[in-house]
């Protein structure tokens, strides 16, 4: 008798708990409709190995987040190695996740431009535009071309002979834009590719290369140091700071281009509206802090924030980067 | 003088109770990280990135570095003990400081690596002081011919790794070889061997592969084992002796070799230290007296290495101190958070910021004395990990093994890939199947290729560059001077056998 | 079961490994062969080094061929014989072996939806049974804190996420 009725507490005591849980849980989800949001921790994937450009911009913007405290739940920066791999977690795994954001940059464009990814920014839901690099095209200090014109002039006349050099990814999409525009036949230039934009200078400084595609933040200490001369740069007009303000633009050198690398902030396909909407507040507000604007500086990224237009934005610029992936002979329907 | 004026100013800022204690917890935090397999000093040190606020400058930069030495004291520990390499630089490390291990002498190995690193790290931080420019200027002279040329030389080194069987050694290669053409191919985005995986897009990662071949196929083993002999027949693998004084002059030659070679390899961009073990094993092999010991617990096949491994971290700054050019992955990120500090490396970084960089200098010295003091206590510590009821030490090997593996990218299928490569490994052992030419071939294929095809295209498809440049003409005649040394000594072997 | 010069069984490990890699090595040629490649100015382009490497794959799997057959051929050499034969592995072993795989299989699948700590518990538990039976007491107790302090090292200190399932932490 005892024991039963000791089994029968037992069970209203679960009972109660379970019901208690319950209403918890669907408190708990109509308070995350609302105003609660984020209200556990956010996951902030990064989309390659640690050290990378989207790594370092995540860490930045966790940073800043943390230190002006705009977000109150704890952020956890993910590595997921690889662009294509990433974007395909991101897809699979946390399209219904709203805890989740990451970060993408052209290079989701071009894997998707290329075939080597199935996804692209209609595959989940791009919040808003941070940060933007600019290219320069190098040169090593004593070499003969003064202008971007010279070097265009080698290229067409020679191009076997005027072998170039820089990263594997983004970067060959600024050197196939800017060379195709100046009417160059890129399928017949020596582009020899490497790691990233530094990785690219050595061959460069060595002189095997001609010239280098790089952003301008990655060889920013070879050009301090005058061992590389920059003979253009890609944004729509000229940059600010002493050794970049008399550098013309790709415009004003004659080829009508204007290029970047930006980097944007997207969540999950299924992210719900509130939540969309708390992050391009959060970090419209985060762009104009301080913390943000002293890290941008000092990584010498571009300040190039944008939220509510950002869709169309991405809708062109993968009809650009199509169409120079299939200049560069890199589209997916290429038959050898 | 100048350079004891600069020294001087460097230890003075280094020297601090605060920023020996960030060293400290640096040098701490890295052997950690170090230990656990697949976790790397690229781990630790973004994770600095994001705390910076919390510390002046060059206590971060300090505690910086005590994780990037750090690492590579502890990646050999595991495998030492286990055989679970803890970084792809420790691989080189299993194949005879475990069978040291295996013998009872798991404590003269861990000493012999703590010391060699010791060795390795104070004598690099000598020469980056005393030779940075010039040597980054040699550095500068290695294009994608002659990184072609090294790598094909580095890969004859597998007729040294693979004696007893070559037949079988050149198979393994081969297959290493194919392994790193899988994924992206740098130069065109083609991608191959995926079938349709988008993790293999990204290649076969060497320490996936690496853990599974040596410390999965060891549980393996184990358990088989244990199955026939029960528990009490294990190899009783803990150690009880200490290095002797004879095991330290054994190991003095092959410190100074492994340093001189990890310094130069890890100088060139892109190399890293990995390469830097297995070619100073294979020195070391090729110069003993006796390399038919080598695989089954020379001394010198420990010493070596792990002194080529902390040499080449630290040559790996050269290129990044004095050009700005990242030597490796984790050089990458110190590139970032250097940036952060608003440093900016590269040939103006000793004329304008000499006080950062003497620091820097100055907290290597010391970061490499602490990690001596404290690895080689920890040496017993460690070494009693092996009194741990095997039945609980191998699942928590395993349990390692899988977290290292999985962090990588968050992958489950980088799980899957390690159990496979874990049963490869186990028949690979039954048979005679060399693993280490597969590694070696892992870990230089891919540079290989992609350097003939820059050299390709930078010369416009001009295969002369391979012999008209004079280093790669050097370096490509010692490959066949070697190549048919070996061939001669092999037939010869089997003309006295015949 | 006993090996005797090898006559029984013709398909030795040696054999089966050369011939079934000579017969993937073709099917990746042929693969590798038909891949529509990129337009890019090269000199080689990203198929040959995969195909080198596959034909001289066939040709060092046809080494092995051809050494496996020469071996026993001559069963007595003036070589000392291998020190100790390799003792064939029974099926108790096998058997032993395929669970420790299987335990490592079901954690790789467990790992994420039930979580790093109950995983980890129940894949230590399973592997120390095979190592050695019974001892329940003393594997809980060092398997549970074992998983939590793990968990705790990588996710607090290390800050790499593990995936905490099932339970809510």
């Amino acid at each position: 008798m005892k024991a039963f009725r000791n089994r029968e507490y037992r069970l209203w005591i679960v009972t109660a708990l379970l019901l208690a849980g319950i209403g918890m849980g669907t408190a708990g989800s109509a308070l995350a409709a609302g105003q609660d949001y984020p209200g556990k921790t956010m996951l902030m994937i990064a989309p390659s190995k640690p050290g990378s450009g989207f790594d370092t911009t995540m860490r930045a913007v966790v940073t800043a987040l943390t230190q002006e405290k705009l977000v109150q739940v704890p952020m956890t920066v993910m590595n997921m190695a690889g662009s294509v791999p990433g974007t395909a977690q991101i897809v699979l795994r946390y399209s219904n996740d709203p805890n989740m954001i990451a970060v993408m940059s052209t290079t989701g464009s071009l894997n998707y431009a290329t075939g080597l990814s199935p996804y692209y920014h209609k595959d989940w839901r791009p919040i808003a535009r941070l940060i933007s690099a600019y290219y320069g095209i190098f040169v090593r200090q004593d070499s003969p071309y003064k202008t971007l014109g010279d070097l265009i002039k080698d290229l067409k006349s020679n191009p076997g002979g005027t072998p170039l050099s820089g990263g594997y990814s983004d970067d060959r999409l600024c050197y196939g834009a800017l060379f195709s525009k100046a009417g160059i036949d890129i399928t017949k230039i020596n582009y020899a590719a490497f790691a990233g934009g530094v990785e690219s200078a050595g061959v460069v400084l060595e002189g095997s290369a001609k010239a280098l595609v790089s952003t301008i933040d990655d060889v920013m200490g070879l050009l301090e140091s005058k061992q590389l001369r920059l003979l253009a740069v890609s944004p729509g007009k000229r940059m600010e700071g002493p050794l970049l303000k008399d550098i013309p633009t790709f415009r004003e050198a004659g080829v009508d281009v204007e290029w970047d690398n930006f980097r944007y902030i997207l969540g999950g396909k299924g992210m719900p509206d509130h939540a969309v909407k708390y992050w391009r507040e959060t970090l419209g507000k985060m762009v104009k802090t301080p913390t943000w604007q002293d890290m941008i500086k000092k990584y010498r990224w571009g300040d190039s924030f944008l939220a509510e237009g950002i869709d169309k934005f991405l809708d062109e610029k993968q009809v650009v980067i199509t169409d120079v992936v299939k200049k560069l002979g890199m589209d997916k329907k290429q038959k050898k | 003088m100048d350079l004891w004026a600069n020294i001087s100013l460097g230890f003075s800022q280094a020297i601090s109770l605060q920023n020996l204690a960030y060293c400290f917890i640096g040098a701490l935090y890295g052997t950690v990280i170090g230990v656990l397999p697949g976790i790397g000093p690229l781990v630790g040190i973004s994770i600095l990135l994001q705390v910076q606020d919390e510390q002046d400058d060059v206590s971060a930069v300090v505690m910086l570095a005590g994780i990037y030495y750090g690492s590579a004291y502890g990646g050999s520990t595991t495998s030492i003990l286990v055989n679970t390499p803890g970084e792809s630089s420790a691989v080189v490390t299993c194949f005879d400081g475990y069978q040291m291990a295996v013998q009872g002498r798991a404590k003269a190995a861990l000493a012999t690596a703590a010391i060699g690193s010791f060795f390795a790290g104070t004598l690099a931080t000598v020469a980056i002081m005393l030779l940075a420019m010039p040597i980054a200027r040699l550095g500068i002279k290695f294009t994608p011919a002659e990184y072609f040329s090294l790598l094909l030389l580095a890969l004859t080194m597998v007729s040294t790794l693979a004696t007893e069987s070559p037949v079988k050694g050149l198979f393994t290669t081969l297959v290493g070889l194919l392994l790193a053409t899988v994924g992206m191919d740098l130069q065109t985005g083609r991608v191959r061997f995926a079938f349709g995986s988008h993790w293999l897009i990204e290649g076969v990662d060497f320490i996936v592969v690496a853990i599974g071949l040596f410390a999965i196929s060891e549980v393996l083993v184990q358990a088989e084992r244990i199955q026939k002999y029960g528990l009490q027949k294990r190899e009783q693998i803990s150690g009880h002796y200490w290095i002797t004084m004879q095991e330290l002059k054994q190991s003095f030659l092959p410190y100074v070799r492994g340093t001189v070679i990890g310094f130069l390899v890890g100088v060139l961009p892109g190399a890293g230290s990995t390469p830097a073990t297995f070619f100073s094993y294979a020195v070391e092999k090729k110069s003993s007296k006796h390399p038919e010991q080598f695989g089954k617990g020379a001394i010198e096949g420990v010493a070596g290495p792990e002194a080529a491994n902390n040499a080449a971290n630290q040559g790996a700054l050269v290129p990044l101190l004095t050009l700005g050019i990242p030597g490796s992955a984790t050089t990458a990120v110190m590139l970032g958070a250097f940036m952060i500090y608003g440093i900016q490396p590269g040939p103006l970084l000793f004329e304008k910021d000499p006080a950062f960089v003497w620091t820097i200098i100055a907290s290597m010295y010391i970061g490499n004395v602490i990690l001596l003091i404290l690895n080689l206590p920890l040496v017993n510590v460690f070494a009693k990990l092996l009194d741990l009821p095997a039945a609980l030490l191998f699942s928590m090997v395993l349990t390692f093994c899988t977290m290292g593996v999985y962090s990588i990218r968050f992958a489950v299928f980088d799980v899957f890939l390690m159990i496979i490569f874990g049963i490869v490994g186990y028949f690979m052992r039954k048979h005679d199947y060399p693993a280490a030419p597969l590694l070696l071939a892992l870990v230089l294929g891919e540079m290989m290729e992609q350097g003939l095809r820059r050299a390709l295209t930078l010369s416009n498809g001009d295969w002369t560059v391979f012999v008209t440049r004079p280093i790669s003409l050097g370096l490509l005649s010692v490959t066949v001077l070697s190549m048919s040394y070996s061939v001669i000594k092999y037939l010869r072997g089997k003309k006295r056998q015949a | 079961m006993k090996e005797t010069g090898g006559k029984k069984s013709l398909f030795t490990f040696d054999r089966i490994v050369a011939l079934s890699s000579i017969l993937i090595a073709l099917f990746l040629i042929h693969n590798e062969y038909n891949m529509p490649n990129p337009n890019i100015q090269q000199t080689i382009g990203p198929s040959f080094m995969p195909i080198a490497i596959l034909v001289a794959l066939i040709f060092s799997a046809l080494l092995i061929l051809v050494t496996s057959f020469r071996i026993i051929r001559k069963p007595e050499g003036g070589e000392a014989a291998p020190a100790e034969p390799p003792a064939k592995t029974t099926a108790g072993q096998y058997k032993i072996m395929a669970m420790v795989i299987l335990g490592l299989l079901v954690y790789a699948i467990m790992l994420v939806p039930v979580g790093f700590i109950i995983s980890t518990t129940i894949l230590i538990l399973w592997q120390a049974q095979l190592f050695q039976r019974g001892k329940w007491i003393r594997n809980l107790v060092v398997s549970i804190p074992f998983s939590i302090i793990v968990y705790y090292l990588f996710v607090h200190v290390l800050e790499v996420m593990l995936p905490m399932g099932i339970l809510p932490l």
